[in-house]
């Protein structure tokens, strides 16, 4: 199965990130594990509406033809170095997913694009590098409605937006949304388009 | 310790945050259903301590999933509702007639067998007005609703007639009871493709109904007893190298998923063979080892609907690439609603009207298409869907039996 | 106005003691600084005990709860579950201890029976599969906060008055007796006076700075104990592990959750008033809550919380845990020589009703009245055997489990709406707990109800609670401090378990309510 690029996450930074490249001619799979809470700071009854952007936006990306990959959720990839070649997902797990480039925008723990334990912050799909502190009496704050630590922590970028591996960035894996740690950088989607889109 | 918070069908990993409750076809219609968080985590909590807060509104489950596909914890909020209707239901099990209604409803192969021989009295009786009154009034299957057509020939009668012997290589076909007693043709169709792909066709040594209605109708146990015999039969066929491939995406969906979630058969060597023909098939042409050659002739304007089952597989992308390499297949991919039928849950006369409301979304989706057929991989999908669009409805399979150069 | 009776403190003693005084005809005040069961009442397992976990090493103690274990099972039918208790041994535990312990239970009059492990583990799947020893004893869960509010109903009902939310700033010493206290209401300027024949402290650990400011010493050892909250019922039965009382090591079913304790450590007086559990006392508890039951290990947390046990002492010394939790009845017109002023601590939560018993009949004395004790005789309201049926109205079971009998004065025509889904609660519940236990906010609601308890400890749902509770209050400007101080609250609870599925609900709670 292959696409210009495979987009992990169909929440509100992966949705629309997929979306930008649709519309720019790209073929593109979206894999959504369950729906997004939408934006953040919302009540939580307008969560559950079908105003909620992402769960319109994955509707409006299968009517322009990108395959969303509804309650299917990315397993591992399989690497050249440090090219990722294809993404295993759940469902498909015999039919790797193959792109030119990948967007990982699995968002941070609701979400399980960080999970934790009592001691330590992880990537699941891939192992990136994440930044998170030590000590786990630092991961919050005591004051709830204070910055809480933990909002900070996620995967590292480059300053191209792509995912560090031991210091070192992929070639063409690119983070983009809550992910990513406070000060890692996202995803130029409009250098990816003109780097992807005309080749 | 503590890194992942398993329990029974993730119970416990369910934060509340009501997605499921978003995308649920039987909440929209439906006050007195609870809802799939509260039917499942919230009421498991308390079905925990003491049966007693078991609410009888989960019969109203259509078991879609649905809510499963949206839940972003991976809560298996569907397989607990099934496991709660199983475990602590009995006590609100229904007496006397109705049970016979869940019953006959329930045993699918059966009543099929029963009915093959005699097909058309059985049709022509199932059919009349009387009879419907009765069916209606004393066993409480809704007057709306045609049985589907019993077949006069049996599928696997006439597959005893086909000569594979010529093939190297071979598939096991899985049929279910809806080839084998509604609807033989999609069983031809299905050794028509497999064949056109350059293997043969068998069938396992013994079949059984997947069980997925007598599930749903509370009859567990009997479930449980076909899903070993089907397991056991599928085991051998693996043995000998052949996957085990459906036509029929809610078998394949309870005999992958439902037999170890909720009756406990563990499967895990069996899952990777079980699959429906059109994802086998889109792989083998994917690898370059199978090319299909269509007729140039061929022409349908078509809707391709994704069965609740079909969703919760994630599999539809097979059945919608393949149905696009069709040459003259113009394909509108319908948004994601459910028809509402569930398999018996339609049927039953307290369910019709609920049945029919979750179902208008889609009929109207599909009328607005503007096509003249309707794709789908689930044949009770197809009932609801010629019932309430009056369009032919076919399987993905029949499409591609149908286009191939001859 | 003076009364017979004044009780300070309103948790399980003070409401026990409260309606037994009632009973006995006394002109009865309890007075509490906070909402009931806001102490030790409030931060407990939740454990009824047989008497098992003291028969080894307290005798009379264990023979008081056994006692009291049957008589609160027939009292307060709807705050006791009869879930049963295991004693059981693990390999390194032996099974010395085992025979020792069957042998006590026996001579206290507990019916201990030895199990064989298959059968024990067919009774209770949940447990560690390599017990090689399991004793049946009578324990059951008790739900502390239901408990107390029925006593407090029941003191009402025969006259006594409740005055909650003023704090005893001291005891009024006049003519070298005690005659009343003086008392802050949270909403006041200034103090005022209540005046009475005798002053009962059952203040638990603030006990102690009361005494002291009317010049009476008494030695308490304020006791820390952590326990962790998990998301759902684990086992059926209360689990103990048969050996020298030690950390982590029982775990009761409280209702739709299960409750690990505790760790014992002394901690400082001045501490109390502000008790949370530590990262370090979470992960011993888990440590060895696994070896109880290994599910544990991969169960939810919803949070983590401390009380602080009130033991009296000679002198200072001691762990905590050697030292006797029995009852300790301080007459302080004999011990001290100050008339008017009696002390009721210790004990537990399974012997309050007993402890009220031995007030009551001390007052009696005092008065020179001869009136028989009826607390064991009469249920308590709600009492009534009712329990929540498959045949109830779906909306309305969650409120029968919790209020027995009491669910006739609850108006469900008017409030079916589920308002807390994690603990269906209804908004007939929270009109019926604004009416008798005088709510103030979602914290004193929680108490009286369940209401944010649950597994999303009220992200989803507390708006809702908090529009209704100020709706019903007749102040709907109140709904967002309501919010904010609860979800304060809740968050103390949750960061000392904070990763996993709880690190994911909190990122969730401060999404929807603090961005």
């Amino acid at each position: 199965m292959r696409f210009d690029a495979v987009v992990i996450g169909g929440g509100n930074s992966g949705s629309a990130a997929a979306l930008a490249l649709v519309e720019a001619g790209l073929k593109v799979c979206v894999v959504s594990e369950g729906l997004s809470l939408g934006v953040a700071g919302s009540a939580p009854a307008s969560i559950a509406t079908q105003q909620n952007p992402p769960y319109a936006r994955l509707a409006e990306l299968s009517a322009k033809g990108a395959t969303v990959l509804r309650g299917d959720s990315a397993v591992s990839g399989n690497w050249d170095g440090l090219k990722l070649k294809s993404v295993v997902t759940r469902n498909l797990a015999d039919m790797p997913l193959e792109a030119d480039f990948f967007v990982l925008a699995t968002g941070k723990f609701f979400s399980r694009g960080l999970l934790s334990d009592m001691e330590k912050i992880w990537e699941p799909v891939f192992g990136a590098d994440v930044y998170f502190t030590p000590g786990r009496e630092t991961w919050s704050d005591p004051d709830f409605f204070a910055p809480q630590p933990f909002m900070k922590f996620g995967v590292l970028t480059d300053k191209e937006g792509r995912v560090l591996f031991g210091g070192k960035p992929a070639e063409n894996l690119y983070g983009t949304g809550e992910v990513l740690a406070a000060d890692s950088k996202a995803l130029d989607i409009n250098k990816l388009i003109s780097r992807y889109a005309g080749k | 310790m503590q890194e992942n918070n398993i329990s029974e069908a993730n119970l416990e990993r369910c934060l509340k945050c009501n997605l499921c409750t978003l995308v649920c076809p039987m909440m929209e219609v439906n006050p007195e259903y609870p809802g799939p968080k509260k039917a499942g985590p919230d009421g498991e909590r308390y079905r925990l301590k003491d049966p007693a807060y078991y609410d009888y509104a989960l019969k109203y489950c259509l078991n879609c999933k649905r809510c499963e596909v949206a839940c972003p914890s991976g809560v298996e909020i569907g397989d607990m509702i099934q496991l709660a209707r199983i475990k602590y239901g009995s006590q609100a099990k229904r007496k006397g007639l109705l049970g016979l209604r869940d019953w006959t409803l329930a045993s699918t192969d059966l009543v099929g067998s029963l009915s093959s021989p005699f097909a058309p009295v059985v049709n022509g009786v199932l059919g009349t007005k009387p009879v419907k009154a009765v069916l209606d009034g004393v066993l409480g299957v809704d007057s709306h609703r045609t049985f589907p057509a019993y077949s006069g020939q049996k599928f696997t009668s006439w597959f005893r007639r086909q000569d594979q012997s010529a093939f190297d290589k071979f598939v096991t076909y899985f049929h279910g009871c809806y080839v084998n007693y509604n609807y033989p043709q999609l069983g031809k169709d299905f050794v028509k493709v497999v064949n056109a792909a350059g293997y043969g066709v068998h069938l396992l040594e013994k079949e059984k109904c997947c069980g997925v209605a007598l599930m749903s109708n509370g009859f567990a146990g009997k479930a449980r007893k076909q899903g070993e015999l089907n397991l056991a039969s599928m085991r051998k066929a693996i043995a000998a190298g052949e996957p085990v491939l459906t036509s029929s995406s809610t078998c394949t969906f309870t005999m992958r998923d439902e037999y170890p979630h909720v009756l406990g058969l563990p499967n895990d060597d069996v899952r990777p063979s079980l699959m429906l023909l059109t994802k086998w098939l889109y792989g083998k042409i994917a690898s370059g080892e199978v090319k299909l050659r269509f007729r140039k002739d061929f022409s349908m304007k078509a809707a391709y609907h994704t069965a609740c089952h079909m969703q919760k597989l994630g599999w539809e992308y097979y059945s919608i690439e393949l149905l696009r390499m069709i040459p003259g297949m113009e394909l509108t991919v319908l948004d994601q609603n459910c028809c509402g039928i569930a398999g018996t849950f339609g049927f039953k006369k307290e369910n019709y009207v609920h049945s029919q409301n979750i179902g208008s979304k889609l009929f109207a989706s599909i009328l607005d298409a503007g096509v003249n057929t309707v794709l789908t991989d689930c044949e009770t999908c197809k009932w609801q869907i010629e019932a309430g669009t009056g369009l032919p409805v076919l399987n993905p399979v029949s499409v591609l039996a149908e286009a191939l150069e001859d | 106005m003076e009364y017979d009776v004044i009780i300070v403190g309103g948790g399980i003693t003070g409401a026990a003691t409260a309606r037994d005084c009632a009973m006995r005809g006394f002109k009865t005040l309890l007075v509490e600084r906070g909402d009931l069961c806001d102490g030790a009442s409030g931060r407990n397992h939740g454990l009824l005990h047989s008497g098992g976990r003291y028969a080894v090493t307290d005798r009379e103690g264990a023979e008081e709860c056994i006692r009291e274990n049957r008589i609160l099972r027939r009292i307060a039918s709807n705050c006791v579950e009869p879930t049963e208790g295991l004693f059981i041994s693990l390999p390194e535990d032996g099974l010395d201890y085992q025979a020792n312990f069957i042998a006590k239970c026996r001579e206290a009059g507990i019916d201990a029976k030895a199990i064989d492990p298959k059968e024990a583990l067919r009774l209770e799947p949940a447990i560690n599969p390599s017990i090689i020893g399991a004793v049946k004893v009578p324990d059951a869960s008790v739900d502390p906060f239901r408990l107390t509010d029925a006593n407090v109903l029941d003191a009402q009902r025969h006259g006594a008055d409740v005055l909650k939310f003023h704090k005893v700033v001291s005891l009024i010493v006049e003519e070298g007796r005690v005659k009343g206290v003086e008392v802050l209401g949270h909403n006041d300027v200034s103090t005022k006076k209540i005046y009475a024949r005798e002053v009962v402290l059952a203040a638990g650990i603030w006990t102690a700075a009361l005494a002291e400011a009317a010049g009476v010493h008494i030695g308490m050892m304020p006791s820390k104990g952590a326990l962790i909250i998990f998301g759902h019922r684990v086992a059926r039965m209360v689990i103990n592990r048969c050996r020298k009382p030690a950390n982590a090591d029982i775990l009761v079913p409280g209702d739709v959750v299960s409750v690990l304790g505790t760790t014992s450590d002394k901690v400082p007086l001045e501490t109390c008033d502000d008790m949370h559990a530590t990262p370090e006392e979470v992960e011993l508890l888990l440590r060895e809550g696994v070896q109880l039951v290994p599910s544990l290990a991969t169960t939810r947390i919803i949070r983590a919380y401390a009380g602080v046990r009130p033991l009296v002492v000679a002198d200072n010394s001691g762990d905590g845990r050697s030292v006797s939790r029995g009852i300790v009845l301080l007459d302080h017109e004999e011990r001290d020589g100050l008339p008017g002023l009696i002390t009721i601590t210790g004990g537990k939560l399974t012997t309050a009703r007993l402890m009220a018993e031995m007030t009551a009949d001390l007052l009696c004395r005092k008065f020179g009245v001869n009136r028989r004790c009826e607390t064991a005789e009469k249920p308590l309201p709600g009492s009534d055997g009712r329990k929540a049926r498959f045949e109830d109205p779906v909306e309305q079971r969650a409120a029968i489990g919790r209020h027995g009998g009491e669910v006739s004065k609850m108006d469900f025509s008017q409030g079916r709406e589920v308002l807390c889904e994690c603990e269906q609660v209804t908004r007939a519940e929270i009109r019926y707990a604004v009416q008798h236990f005088g709510v103030r906010n979602i914290s004193d609601l929680r108490r009286h109800t369940r209401i944010g308890m649950g597994t999303c400890q009220g992200s989803f749902c507390i708006r809702k609670v908090a529009v209704a509770l100020a709706g019903e209050l007749g102040d709907p400007s109140l709904a967002d401090t309501f919010v904010k101080e609860y979800l304060q609250e809740r968050w103390k609870g949750m960061t000392p378990v904070l990763w996993g599925d709880t690190l994911r609900e909190g990122e969730y709670m401060h999404k929807v309510h603090s961005l």
